[in-house]
């Protein structure tokens, strides 16, 4: 008894001694934050001064989109549709491009079918890269040719139907971001191209430009497989 | 007063005094709630109810719903964001980031690391914003020498959450190539792995029964590219890791062994705030005496 007492004290000063040197996993669940979730009024409160500013210019209309689409490899409509709109943007500044090549990741949301609204297209295209043109050798363009073919696909414009294998010319007028023209996302040998025109007009303003020209727009679903 | 009663009542009595400073013992395990979330680029508000895949889904108003939630039930709870904060939504190209640093504080979240896309406006408008960030970012693989993120950014944390003492480190992607070198300025880029392992280290020998590494690596790639796979099969000091750039949704956390054979626990949760990471640990005191090499064990 008088023994028991005495290990049982020693046994709570050992507890209270150990803080535990490890920590058990038990359990874990990713959470959709759903519709049905409550808004919290001290949240909207911050948000609202933003948001007013903000919705009374981007919520204007400025085209219309038939179907819901999304990007996908090799190539999608939304792919084709960004790559062309960037093309037309191009050659309309000036600039007899072959192709527009954009990169992948620079595509960031879905367009809704429906109206378009501008600030859709800040979610599709939220970067301020600007439109760049370079004058490509063959051999660069092969270069990018095989970067895509390894990334699986990237946006191409409607030049593609176009392009003959082998490539029969020594030069290819390409626009890109200049994220990529920098070197960026794999790209590092644009900077080996032998001209360089900085248009200084934003992929989004191309993009906002030709929604607005082609409305409601028409969709290209082929494949452009490089 | 006998020998026996003496003892007997200076064990009440002890018991009596030192049952308050550990709350746990003899009642249930304490537990710890770790809600993070990853890549939420500026998704403030919730998509259209239209919306074709996420119909009303994310914004932050409802995540700080859920958050509190949480808190209202558990005791000790951490909430955790592994970078890309911004860019996505006009808010950022309008407000520069403002809002996004606002409502995380207001939401209540500890600690975060940096993303590729928080250096969008530049090094300089991303430390400029830092005064609207009531929580702290991490991060041990950057160098901030010469730039004006140096003190601003810390090395790592530790935390105290009744008997967890949790630390919690951070590790970014390499800037070169993917943000353009003006707008990440003279940050100098280190080896994640052998830096994370570094601090991770330090934090078990400071006693944390609990080492959390925030990364913004990506999940894992096809190539030799250093990823959260990689790093968790690499360590040895980290349990969990909560990872971003990828986009990766993840049903559940995924386990990989790291050099001891001992688990890591990967999670990620897409992105645009459309889900919220929920990681439960637990502590139990009496077993923390018999189960010291049992680190993990998975109930659910």
């Amino acid at each position: 008894m008088r023994y028991n007492g005495v290990f049982l004290m020693i046994g709570i000063l050992i507890i209270q001694c150990k803080i535990p040197t490890y920590s058990k996993y038990t359990s874990s669940i990713n959470t959709p934050i759903g519709a049905t979730i409550e808004n919290n009024y001290i949240i909207d409160s911050i948000i609202k001064p933003y948001s007013d500013t903000l919705h009374g210019a981007m919520d204007q209309i400025i085209g219309f989109c038939p179907m819901f689409i999304e990007k996908y490899k090799p190539s999608s409509a939304l792919t084709n549709l960004m790559a062309d709109a960037i093309a037309q943007t191009a050659i309309n500044e000036g600039y007899p491009i072959d192709l527009c090549i954009l990169n992948y990741g620079g595509i960031r949301s879905t367009l809704d079918s429906g109206d378009i609204t501008l600030g859709e297209t800040f979610e599709l295209m939220p970067f301020d890269n600007q439109i760049t043109v370079l004058q490509l050798s063959a051999e660069l363009l092969k270069d990018c040719i095989e970067l895509i073919r390894m990334k699986g696909g990237e946006p191409i414009s409607s030049g593609y139907y176009k392009l003959r294998f082998p490539l029969q010319k020594q030069y290819y007028l390409v626009a890109v971001n200049d994220y990529m023209a920098d070197g960026g996302d794999g790209y590092h040998f644009l900077s080996k191209s032998e001209k360089r025109w900085d248009t200084n007009i934003k992929i989004r303003d191309g993009l906002i430009h030709y929604i607005k020209q082609n409305n409601p727009l028409k969709l290209d679903f082929k494949n452009r497989t490089l | 007063m006998n020998r026996k009663e003496f003892i007997k009542n200076l064990g009440i009595l002890t018991a009596g005094v030192t049952l308050p400073s550990i709350p746990s013992w003899g009642a249930d395990n304490e537990r710890l709630v770790i809600l993070h979330t990853n890549d939420w680029h500026s998704h403030i508000e919730s998509f259209s109810m239209n919306h074709k895949k996420y119909p009303g889904m994310g914004g932050a108003s409802k995540r700080a719903s859920y958050i509190q939630e949480i808190k209202s039930k558990y005791k000790h709870v951490l909430v955790l964001d592994s970078g890309d904060i911004f860019q996505g939504t006009p808010y950022f190209n309008f407000f520069g980031g403002e809002l996004e640093f606002k409502l995380m504080s207001a939401m209540g979240y500890d600690f975060a690391t940096l993303g590729n896309h928080d250096f969008d406006l530049g090094i300089d408008a991303l430390s400029h914003q830092l005064k609207n960030a009531k929580f702290k970012f991490l991060n041990s693989n950057y160098n901030f020498q010469n730039t004006p993120l140096k003190n601003k950014i810390e090395n790592y944390a530790i935390v105290k959450k009744g008997n967890f003492k949790i630390g919690i480190l951070g590790v970014g992607i390499e800037l070169n190539g993917l943000v353009p070198k003006n707008l990440y300025g003279n940050i100098k880029y280190e080896e994640p792995i052998k830096k994370a392992n570094q601090v991770a280290k330090y934090l078990k020998s400071e006693g944390c029964n609990l080492v959390i590494c925030l990364s913004h690596l990506g999940f894992k790639y096809n190539s030799d590219k250093v990823s959260d796979v990689k790093l968790a099969q690499n360590s040895t000091h980290i349990d969990l890791i909560l990872g971003g750039h990828t986009h990766t949704f993840m049903n559940n956390p995924r386990e990989f062994a790291n050099k001891k054979g001992k688990n890591v626990l990967i999670n990620q949760t897409g992105w645009a705030g459309i889900f919220m990471g929920r990681i439960d640990y637990e502590i139990n005191n009496s077993e923390g005496l018999s189960l010291l090499n049992n680190s993990y064990k998975k109930i659910s």
